[in-house]
């Protein structure tokens, strides 16, 4: 639990001083506390942008693009052969199917034809991965193999397979035209999100409602159908629930009860917020007045969650101070000497 | 006396505060906890989860067989069936998708519920693949939390073996515009997440073997402290693909969300640290560190409830003067 080397140790006691500056802002507003502030928000967004890059930009605009490029310009006969030769292998080895398949599956698998068309598609996986490096012949291989491992095809008959090879190769190219959209598709993409920097320059600032307006459509379009369905339809047709429940042993008295103070509370909390008509009549008093009731019911549960919440993220940093901390050092110095 | 309280109150209340917390955290009594309904219901899920599996294999070549003998069937809708059913049975005990969607802001409640369903998905032996959702913040949480899990199953009783990455689970990590993300996993889930968080293509992992798509998802499970990120699951992995989605959440928002279990749209739901101590009892998860946090709670809830009749009292005693 506590640090194991010394650079784990120093992290924790950073982290135990930024809470003891953190919880300082109780006493008074210091100095330390707002430097803990400004350390946290700047670290947060520091992470965020690096992790942004590595799990957003690097994959999947970066890595497309330096692999186009670099496949624009790659020697055909090369990959042609480096194919060949790796194909040549795997078909000499046998050792389809994959490894982790059960001896069913393989008695299954050595019985089936060459299926040329699925031949054409592993290959397709394998040699057109976006972040496939085509120069290298090392890569090329890993690639087929892998592809090939997991295609469950039959590739013992190797004249046929070097036969479908070939005729692979006809209409073969490094690049296909769909990859020249793709980068295409890609520099719009790049485009639309430079746009949204525009917001700094008013002159401009106009030129942001194209990704703003593209961002909001795709969101309302795709989410406004599936949002109605669950959080309308189905929370409706949730609310239709019999008001006598009937058990084996006759009437289950406590979820009658369930189900009727959750009708009560639907319509009279709905009731409440409708605001047409000026509710006057004892009836309509009646019927608000069980709906606030209601209402602070669910506000009360709300508060003693929050409460709990609340109280939770204490345990937890007293728990680290406690743990990691204190207990911790102590150990690590305990078993340096 | 009164003068001495009104003056410094709020420095009392905070010392009390941290003084019962810290009784709470060197308790060592054991805490009976009762698991609740919701709660059970995300447990009963995991664990019946190989039985359910193979219950939809029944189910899917039932439909399989009505459809190869209706000579009006559409061809392309066998195969995909065929194909469906095969991949199933490579996949024996389920696949399980694990969606860690919080900042450090939330780890205190979520990371032991996150921990204890890690290590309850892996006791079960299901395949289970995490991602993260809205905030790049939880891929480094996520991380930790898998890793501890995958070396250590004897925190869980029965024990597990050691977990491997690429084989028994996979770790996507952030990707952003996690909405379409999602539903990109409906179309290839290798589309969606072309490498994994440490960049290795997952095209070719082991574990990939007998999963396409979402429809190879036996359960959702999305621990999530935003606004919103259960109810995405619930329209992604409910809604559109027909999975059950169970969620964990923080105390703050775990009000919202009981419409939803009432409805079924929830299969179960696991409210701040009573939930995961509660999940932790049920698993048998030791050490279980949100169980030894629950001294703690009821000391400070305890503490609260004497604060707030102490209040009342005080404001009688003023209204009458």
């Amino acid at each position: 639990m506590g640090p194991d080397t010394f650079i784990d140790l120093i992290g924790v006691w950073i982290a135990a001083l930024l809470t003891l500056g953190v919880y300082s802002s109780l006493i008074k507003d210091t100095f330390i506390s707002k430097l803990t502030e400004a350390v946290f928000v700047g670290v947060s967004f520091g992470m965020s942008i690096v992790f942004t890059y590595y799990n957003g930009i690097k994959p999947k605009i970066e890595e497309p693009l330096v692999r186009y490029y670099q496949n624009l310009h790659v020697d055909y006969a090369t990959v042609t052969n480096a194919v060949t030769r790796t194909v040549e292998k795997i078909a000499d080895a046998k050792t389809l199917p994959a490894e982790s398949a059960t001896e069913e599956l393989a008695d299954e698998i050595a019985s089936r034809s060459f299926d040329t068309n699925r031949f054409f598609a592993v290959l397709d996986s394998a040699l057109y991965k976006q972040t496939l490096k085509l120069q290298s012949t090392n890569e090329v291989a890993v690639s087929l193999q892998s592809a090939f491992a997991s295609s469950e095809i039959n590739l013992v008959d190797k004249a046929t397979v070097m036969g479908a090879l070939k005729d692979y190769f006809q209409g073969y190219k490094t690049v296909p035209t769909s990859r020249h959209f793709w980068v295409l598709y890609i520099f719009i993409s790049v485009l639309l999100g430079l746009m949204f920097i525009t917001r700094f320059f008013p002159k401009h600032a106009w030129l942001s409602r194209f990704p703003m307006a593209y961002t909001i459509g795709i969101g309302v379009g795709m989410g406004t159908p599936l949002s109605f369905q669950s959080q309308i339809m189905q929370q409706v047709q949730a609310s239709f629930i019999p008001m006598l429940v009937r058990s084996a042993n006759g009437i289950d008295w406590l979820a009658t009860f369930g189900n009727l103070s959750l009708v009560i509370g639907t319509l009279t909390v709905l009731y409440y917020f409708f605001f047409s008509f000026k509710k006057e009549d004892a009836a309509s008093r009646g019927a608000t007045k069980i709906g606030i009731a209601y209402l602070m019911i669910g506000f009360g549960a709300s508060f003693a969650f929050t409460i709990m919440a609340r109280v939770s993220l204490l345990i937890g940093r007293i728990n680290f101070l406690q743990d990691e901390w204190i207990q911790g050092t102590y150990e690590f110095f305990k078993y340096l000497n | 006396m009164l003068s001495f309280w009104r003056n410094n109150y709020r420095v009392v209340i905070y010392i009390l505060t941290f003084v019962s917390v810290w009784v709470g955290l060197i308790m060592t009594a054991k805490l009976k906890i009762n698991a609740s309904a919701a709660t059970r219901g995300l447990y009963d899920a995991l664990e019946n989860l190989p039985a359910s599996h193979a219950a939809m294999i029944r189910e899917d070549e039932e439909k399989l067989q009505k459809l190869l003998s209706d000579s009006k069937a559409d061809p392309k809708a066998i195969t995909a069936l065929e194909e469906h059913i095969s991949r199933a049975k490579i996949n024996t005990n389920g696949v399980v998708l694990l969606n860690i969607n919080y900042n450090p802001g939330s780890e205190a409640e979520l990371t032991p519920m996150s921990q204890a369903v890690c290590r309850h998905a892996f006791r079960v032996g299901a395949k289970l693949f995490i991602n993260v959702g809205y905030d790049v913040m939880s891929q480094p949480l996520a991380q930790k939390i898998i890793s501890d899990a995958a070396l250590d199953g004897r925190s869980v009783s029965p024990p597990y073996p050691f977990r491997e990455s690429g084989v028994d689970y996979l770790f996507f990590g952030f990707r952003p515009n996690a909405f379409q993300v999602y539903l990109q996993m409906g179309e290839s889930i290798t589309a969606a997440y072309e490498t994994d968080y440490s960049g290795r293509d997952t095209s070719s992992m082991p574990i990939m073997r007998g999963i396409k798509d979402f429809s190879d998802i036996d359960l959702v499970v999305t621990i999530s402290s935003f606004v919103g990120g259960p109810e995405m699951w619930i329209n992604v992995g409910k809604t559109k693909f027909g999975k059950p989605v169970a969620s964990g959440m923080t105390a703050v928002s775990a009000s919202d969300y009981y419409p939803y279990l009432q409805s079924g749209q929830l299969c179960g739901l696991l409210s701040g640290l009573r939930g995961a101590a509660e999940y932790e009892a049920l698993v048998g998860v030791n050490p279980a560190p949100a169980t030894r946090r629950m001294w703690a709670q009821l000391y400070i809830h305890t503490f609260a409830i004497l604060l707030i009749i102490i209040g009342n009292i005080e404001y009688l005693f003023r209204s009458k003067k």
